[in-house]
């Protein structure tokens, strides 16, 4: 197998200024893993707001996601195709789906246990913890991306080109979108497997907070002059998170959107 | 040097939240109800321009029925919107202007995905302080119709005098009754409702600011 070079990561994620005005938390979240074998593991998620354990459920998301896709990459050298890689994610897509259906109970038992005074008096159910997810590998042969409901995820190559790989997807309006929550989630998950070009330089996934600034609506294309400068920063060895969630908390971008953002980027150095 | 700095924003077109007035100007709203509904309308003006994004992304449309049917103002986002004053007369054409609203919806729908840009469920808001005198079952079928497949939400406010059970028959949510010539705490309502629809983010059900202060059920 080829030696895969190392990469830079580095992320954030903020809480918008409309949950700060309410009151609320951050409900995005991202992590990252670099696997044994080399490879990379990249996975955000963004709470729905209108769930009620939306952070919860964005955590468990991807850490379930996360789990199931180190198991996949276990076993990498077998995905010879675009195909079996299709497969590979659905059956990570199910496991984590799996986990998520865990949650009401896990919650409730937690909230007997501790004897709470939760001012949540119903049952919760799975829809309490709906979210978006996304999730990235990077192979020394694949870069394979999945989505389920908004945000995106980008490519960078060498001749700073940007590419979208997978899209967000909005229902007729604008505050619409599939969660992997929803009974048909596997119908709706987008999922793309390319075999890594040489010239393939970074990788960045966002949520939704920041597609109106990242993404040309009218074509869909990604935006080159707002990615490549962030690649550039996470190409530099100095650079910080907390350079990051400032930027993202920056007068600047809050004008822009009230919902929490998140960006996940990874460069090859 | 930092390369954030450098980071530039896509220049995307507004998202846009459509609400359609549809206004009873029938006879029998002459005097003080069609005076109160004109004082309403400047206070819905005043008080969406208090909220910089909404001004830019809500738009109003106003439909009049008394008289005939008549187009009172295009869609104009709220910055663009300027009140007009109401003059009542006529008979009430309810089930016709009713569906001239969901037909003039759809076409801006259409010109929104012409245009790639974004919108939230259009609003129909309906008042009136009486009962249809055109044939209005067609209109209700349309709402129901609508409702269901969700391309609108329809709301109808009924003012003294209004037939309720034929306005619970049209609108699939239940109407309002406003509490005497209350159109100044209504219209206050509608603008922010609609600052709260306008900045929806994603997977987020908008609740409504309550109704106290105008409406009963």
């Amino acid at each position: 197998m080829d030696s895969i070079p190392p990469w830079h990561i580095i992320g954030a994620s903020v809480t918008g200024t409309s949950h700060i005005k309410q009151g609320n938390g951050c409900d995005d979240t991202h992590t990252y893993q670099q696997h044994s074998n080399g490879s990379l593991m990249l996975a955000v998620a963004d709470g729905a707001g209108s769930a009620r354990h939306a952070s919860v459920g964005a955590r468990t998301a991807v850490n379930a996601a996360m789990k199931a896709l180190e198991q996949v990459l276990d076993q990498q050298d077998e995905l010879t195709s675009a195909d079996k890689w299709e497969c590979a994610i659905k059956l990570v897509l199910q496991v984590m789906r799996a986990e998520m259906e865990e949650l009401p109970s896990t919650l409730q038992e937690t909230h007997i246990q501790g004897e709470q005074s939760s001012n949540d008096k119903e049952a919760p159910s799975l829809n309490d913890f709906a979210t978006t997810l996304l999730i990235a590998i990077v192979t020394s042969v694949w870069i394979v991306a999945a989505q389920i409901g908004d945000g995106a995820i980008v490519v960078q190559y060498d001749n700073q080109i940007v590419d979208v790989l997978t899209q967000p997807y909005h229902g007729e309006y604008l505050n619409q979108t599939n969660f992997v929550t929803d009974p048909e989630y596997l119908q709706y998950a987008q999922i793309t497997a390319i075999q890594r070009l040489p010239t393939v330089k970074g990788i960045a996934l966002l949520t939704d907070g920041l597609e109106n600034l990242a993404l040309d609506f009218a074509t869909k294309a990604a935006y080159p002059p707002f990615f490549l400068p962030l690649f550039r920063f996470a190409a530099r060895a100095e650079s910080t998170q907390e350079e990051l969630e400032a930027f993202l908390s920056s007068e600047r971008v809050c004008k822009q959107t009230d919902d929490d953002k998140t960006i996940l980027l990874a460069v090859r150095t | 040097m930092n390369y954030l700095d450098d980071v530039e924003f896509v220049t995307n077109p507004d998202p846009r939240c459509p609400c359609i007035l549809l206004l009873d100007t029938s006879g029998s709203m002459n005097g003080r109800p069609i005076d109160a509904l004109n004082h309403g309308l400047r206070a819905f003006q005043v008080d969406l321009a208090q909220d910089a994004l909404a001004q830019r992304r809500v738009e109003i449309a106003i439909v009049t029925f008394g008289n005939g049917v008549q187009m009172r103002q295009e869609f104009v986002t709220a910055d663009q919107f300027q009140t007009p004053t109401l003059i009542a007369s006529g008979d009430t054409p309810m089930g016709q202007a009713i569906e001239l609203a969901i037909t003039m919806l759809r076409n801006r729908k259409d010109q929104y995905k012409a245009n790639g840009i974004a919108y939230y469920r259009p609003w129909i808001f309906m008042i009136t302080d009486g009962a249809p005198t055109d044939q209005w079952q067609s209109a209700a079928q349309s709402v129901h119709m609508e409702e269901a497949a969700g391309s609108l939400a329809f709301f109808a406010i009924g003012v003294q005098g209004a037939n309720m059970q034929i306005l619970s028959q049209i609108a699939v949510r239940p109407p309002m009754m406003l509490q005497g010539l209350q159109f100044v705490n209504l219209f206050i309502w509608l603008s922010r409702s609609q600052q709260r629809v306008s900045s929806g983010n994603v997977g987020e059900q908008i609740a409504l600011p309550p109704i106290t202060g105008w409406a009963s059920l």
